[in-house]
Order: C-alpha cells, then structure tokens, then sequence
C-alpha cells in the first residue's frame, strides 16, 4: 500500500487527490470506453467517491489499481442495473445489430478504434472492454452483468467483428 | 460565414489551407495520448479535424506581423498567438487526434470541430459554434447558432439571441437560449433540459425509460413528437397556451390544461418523467409516423 | 458445416477456449480457407489493439465536484444533474433552503414564499399524485435581488467601452427580452396571485436575468 492511499484511508484528502490524479486517466478511460461516452466525467466523480468511501475496506492484499479498478466497473455496472433497457438489449440476439447505424463519416478517413468501440452497442462493446480491454473472464463478465457466458460470448465475438473495420490506417498512408 | 458554409467546410477531407489564401504557419507537433489541446484565438475561424494521427498539425492563416505560438507543457498543447497589439483576424485549421480533450476560447470566433471524440469546450461572444460527430461538449456562444450533429456524450449548449439544433445526440443534453428556437431531431437522449424564453422548443426522438426531460420557455410553441411505444409521463402546463395530444396519452381532458395547471398525461408505463410547461405557447404531444420519414431528410 | 459456423467460432479460438474436437475441426478447414485466415488475423489485431489502447484524462476538472461531496461528510447517492435542477428551482421559493446560502440563491429566492397548506389542486384530477404546497404572493420588492442587479448593470455600464456596440445591443436587446417575460408574469400575478405555476416561472425569469447579467458583466470586466 503507497503512502498516500495509506493516509487517504486514514481521511487525508490532499493524500487522497494525489491518488485522484494518478489514477484518473485510467479510471476515465476505463469508464468512457463502458458508457460509451455518455457521462464520462460524471460517473468517474461518482467512482472515485465511492473509492473514499471505501478506501478503509482496501487490505492490501492486491495491487491498489487492480482493486480500484474492480471498484470502477461495478460502479459502472450498477448505473447500468438502473437502466432495465441495457438489460434487455444484452440478452438480446442478433436484432441487437439492428439497432446500429452504420457510421457515417463525413470525412474521407477511416473511423478511429477508439471511436467505433464507443459505437458499438452497449451489451457489445461493454464486453468487449470488460474482456479485451480490462482482462476479465467469460464467466466473471456474465457474474457482474447478469448474463450467460454463452452470451458474453457471442456478444464479444460480434464486438471483435464490427471492430476489424476500424483498425484504421497504417502510419505509412499519412506520410506526405 | 453562414453555419451552412460553416458544415460544408467541415465536411471536406482534411486539406491544406485554400490556394487563395496559404497558410503563414503549418506546423505538427506529437501528442503523446492524454494531451489536451487548448486554443485561445480572440477573433477568427478555428476548424478542428479529428484524425487517426498522435500528432497536431496546426494550420493558421494570419497577418504577417503575427507569430502563432505552439507550446507543450505538462500534457496540454497551447495555441495561441502574438500580435504585438495588432488585432486581426486569425484563421485556424487544425487535425487533431480524435481522442484529445480540447478547450477553445475567444471573443469573435467562428468554431467548427468534426470528429473528435475528446471532451470539448468552447466559449465565444459572436459566432457560431457547429460541431459534428463528437463525443461530450460544452459550447456557448452569445451571438451565434449553435448546432450539433451527432454526439455520444454529455452536451451542455448556451447560446442567447440565436437557435440551437441538435441531432442524432445519445447523451444527456442541456440546452439553453434565450431568443432562439431549440430543434433537437432524431434524439436518443437520456435525458434532456432545455430552454428559450422566446423561441419555439421542438423534440422528436426517443426518451429513456426512467429518464428525465424538461422542455421550457416563455413564448413559443412546445412540440414533442416521440414513437406511440415510448413509456413516459407528461407534466403539462402553460398558462395562455393551448394542449393537444396526438399520441395515446391517459389523462383528463385537455381543455383542463389551462392557467398554470400542472395536469400529468401516462403513456405505456409511464417511465419517462418529462415537465412541458409553457407561458404563452401551445403545447402538442405528436405521434411518431411522420417522424420516421423526417429522420431521412 | 457451412464457413459462417466456422467464423462464429473464431474469437472461441483466438481464447483457446473452444473444446479439441471443435479446435481440431477449425484448424482442418482454417487450412484451406483464405477467408476465414484472414478474419482470423483480423480479430487478433483487434484484441492486440485492445490490449494497447492509451487512457486519457478529462479535459474538464472533475477533482471540485468530488471534493465538494466528500468534504461535506454527507455522501448520498448520485443525483440527477436534472433533478438537482428541479430542486434548485423549487428551493428559491422554500425559505429554510434559501436561507442557506448560495449567493445567487440568497439573490433571487427572496422572489416567493411558499407554504405548505392542504392542496391546492384539488379541483384538478391527477393521474398521478403531485404533492405542490400552497403559494402566498410574491414579494417583488426583494431587496437582495434588486441590490444584485443594480450592482450588475452598473459593472457593465462601466465596462461598456470594452464591447463592442454590437455586442452591447444583444445583451441589452436580451435582457429586455427577459424584462417583458418577468412583466408579463407580474401582470398575470396580479390577477392570479396564488398561482403555484406564475410564481415559480417569474422566479426562474428572475433568475435568467441574473445569470445573463452575470455572464455580461463577467464579458465587460474582461475586457477592461
């Protein structure tokens, strides 16, 4: 445990931002990538709260951003509980890809990755990034999301496969 | 510039400055992931293009007496310029990686950014700000349209004596004028508070069950055109205006709706929580049919 | 088995997590199907992609907010930034709140009083039960408000030289604007004194004022 998460558990909030500020990128990143972009920073505010809250509980047993991770993704988790439609459209089947428009770019570019993963649909690309991304398990995933392994299957490989179309081009195609 | 010629410009690939008029300064720098963009220009035309690219090329056409300035510290890129006391007009054209956070701020600025997924802020006095395909942003400007098309994110939009439009917007939206009309098409927004003292308000999307939708203003109509299938609950009032609903709404009479009364219409389950409320204006609950074949124009 | 099935079956692969018979099965036909390489080679470029993708932090700073909800000690759940709103409206006209002390709610929420006292909808049936306390009439003579504004205009009077005329002739085009909206409303008041809807909607108006007078004079001081 680093000194500063150590004071941040004992109430140092000037100890607890600079935990904030190393950890940011990571937990923004992570939470954008989930939600799609829709509410980014207020869902990040909402984990790191949760993450003061906490803090006490944190024994040291593991890394301190491998368990702050976890603590980011079911904050992320239950704001997705709250939202019965999510639910529904991830148990879903292949009337799931209805849903999406095709990207339409205005530019003569191809998408970039990042952006077509926050296209994605929302059962998809969350575990897509829960898998992929952030390195959990089938039957983790299906834990947390309350869904079959055989759908967080099924939903990762349609990810995969909308994703290829946008690994974008080679560095060699901007060269002037 | 119209937002119109504005939209076009946007819609070109990534190029160099017109021949007309070359750029004085063409400059790129890295941009390592994580670096935020930050662009002070007082007056003038700043156009970002996303691009695929960990580098900012920074295009500017500007008076020869001044020197535009490209400085990177501690993670955020600074744009801006010297004009040793001259004011002239300067004219940005800048591609940017898609994934950079950028703030753009000035006086007299004619904003455009496609593409960039990054949050984004911009605050202007004149000027309209038009942005296309991008994630959360703040845009205000004061004498000037603003207009999104396709956004993932957050939106908190201020404009005051023009109109505000939006379409194809996911995210929760806050909107705000105060001579303008507020015109929100193809909306799946998960929430949405919206506002005009003297314009007309008009929604035609979807609303997110257990969302939150409030659609104000003083004079000027109210329409929401939403499918017959959507779940909400409509808090209705205006006080010299009229109600009328064509969707399968549950509710008393609309010739109750009259002089402030908060009167709730339920359609399907009732979900969606959405205050219409209106001084002056009418305010109409539109079934979605027509607004099928609207989404292809 | 037809190509589709063995496509659907290729992340399963990429994981090593499909059974020896079904693995032994793709690897026969990967070996004579260009196609379904080439997908292959695809996907792993994907999860590669994944594993390096960069973080980035936020360009807003999101370190107040937090701050603000943990230093008060009383940490709640999330609150809708729209129900925060619909709260705020209703507390510039709920007294114990306005007393609290936000500037610009102490400014402006001396606009209306409200009091709770039976309901005041009785005569309007509801689909829904909406709780709206009674209203007595609002003091228009608000002392604080009155004070703000006239500090308000007299900055950007000050500032004035600093816009330019253009300028000057929307913001004052606006607030006159909003100035008809708040007189239209009083009108009405006079004849409707009690009405849950007027008061609320002047309080607002008032309150737009304000906000745009702030942003006028935060432009005028700008400039100087």
């Amino acid at each position: 445990m680093t000194d500063d998460v150590a004071l941040a558990a004992a109430g140092d909030v000037s100890a607890f931002e600079r935990v904030y500020q190393t950890h940011l990128p990571r937990v923004h990143s992570l939470v954008r990538r989930m939600t799609g972009g829709r509410d980014t920073d207020e869902v990040t505010q909402d984990v790191f709260v949760r993450v003061w809250q906490k803090l006490s509980t944190f024994r040291g047993d593991s890394a301190f951003s491998t368990w702050l991770h976890r603590l980011a993704v079911n904050v992320v988790i239950e704001r997705f509980r709250s939202e019965t439609l999510r639910r529904q459209r991830l148990r879903g089947g292949d009337d799931l890809f209805d849903t999406i428009s095709a990207p339409v770019r205005s530019r003569d570019f191809a998408m970039d990755f990042e952006t077509a993963l926050d296209r994605l649909p929302d059962g998809a690309r969350e575990v897509f990034v829960l898998h992929d991304v952030e390195g959990y398990k089938h039957h983790e995933i299906a834990s947390r999301l309350d869904i079959s392994a055989g759908t967080s299957k099924a939903q990762l490989h349609r990810a995969r496969m909308m994703l290829r179309k946008h690994l974008g081009r080679k560095e060699s195609d901007y060269d002037d | 510039m119209t937002v119109a010629l504005l939209s076009t410009l946007l819609t070109q690939a990534p190029a160099p400055a017109p021949q007309s008029r070359p750029p004085q300064t063409d400059q790129t720098v890295p941009a390592a992931r994580g670096t935020r963009l930050v662009i002070d220009n007082h007056a003038g035309e700043v156009v970002v293009h996303g691009w695929e690219k960990d580098a900012l090329r920074v295009q500017v056409r500007h008076n020869t007496r001044v020197k535009i300035n490209v400085r990177t510290n501690a993670g955020t890129i600074n744009v801006d310029s010297d004009s040793s006391g001259h004011t002239s007009s300067i004219d940005y054209d800048i591609s940017a990686p898609s994934w950079m956070p950028i703030k753009i701020e000035g006086q007299y600025n004619y904003v455009g950014i496609d593409g960039i997924q990054g949050d984004i802020s911009v605050e202007t006095v004149r000027g309209d700000v038009v942005l296309k395909d991008v994630g959360s942003a703040i845009a205000k400007t004061i004498e000037g349209e603003v207009q999104v098309d396709g956004a993932r994110g957050k939106l908190t939009l201020s404009s005051v004596n023009d109109n505000i439009k939006v379409t194809g917007a996911r995210g929760e939206l806050i909107a705000e004028t105060t001579n303008g009309d507020l015109t929100l098409a193809r909306m799946e927004s998960s929430g949405a508070e919206v506002t005009t003292v003297n314009g007309d308000v008009t929604y035609e999307g979807t609303l997110a069950d257990r969302g939150h939708y409030s659609f104000t203003n003083h004079n000027g109509d109210i329409e929401l055109t939403v499918q017959d299938t959507a779940n909400a609950t409509f808090n209705v009032r205006t006080y010299n205006g009229e109600f009328s609903a064509s969707l399968p709404v549950k509710g008393p009479d609309p010739s109750q709706v009259r002089k402030g009364r908060r009167v709730a219409y339920t359609l399907g389950n009732g979900s969606a929580e959405v205050e219409l409320e209106s001084f002056g204006g009418d305010i109409k609950l539109r079934r979605a049919g027509a607004g099928r074949t609207r989404r292809d124009q | 088995m037809t190509t589709d099935r063995f496509t659907s079956q290729l992340s399963e692969y990429l994981d090593a997590g499909l059974p020896v018979d079904e693995r032994q099965s793709l690897e026969a036909h990967l070996a004579s199907c260009d196609r379904c390489r080439e997908t292959l080679d695809e996907l792993r470029a994907v999860v590669t992609r994944a594993k390096n993708l960069q973080d980035s932090a936020p360009v807003n700073d999101l370190w107040r907010g937090i701050h603000a909800r943990i230093a008060s000690g009383s940490i709640t759940g999330r609150v809708s930034p729209f129900r925060r709103a619909i709260t705020r409206r209703l507390s510039f006209t709920i007294p114990q709140v306005a007393a609290a002390g936000l500037a610009l709610m102490i400014l402006s929420g001396g606009l209306v009083w409200m009091a709770r006292s039976g309901d005041p909808r009785a005569d309007v049936p509801a689909i829904r039960a909406q709780e709206e306390p009674a209203v007595v009439p609002a003091n228009f003579a608000d002392k604080h408000y009155d004070a703000a504004i006239a500090e308000l205009e007299q900055t950007l009077d000050a500032g004035r030289k600093s816009l330019d005329p253009e300028t000057i002739r929307v913001l004052e085009e606006n607030l006159a604007a909003i100035d008809r909206a708040i007189d239209q409303c009083r009108l009405a008041l006079a004849t409707d004194p009690a009405n849950v809807y007027l008061n609320t909607h002047l309080a607002d108006a008032r309150q737009r004022k304000l906000l745009l007078l702030r942003r006028a004079a935060a432009l005028a001081t700008k400039g100087t």
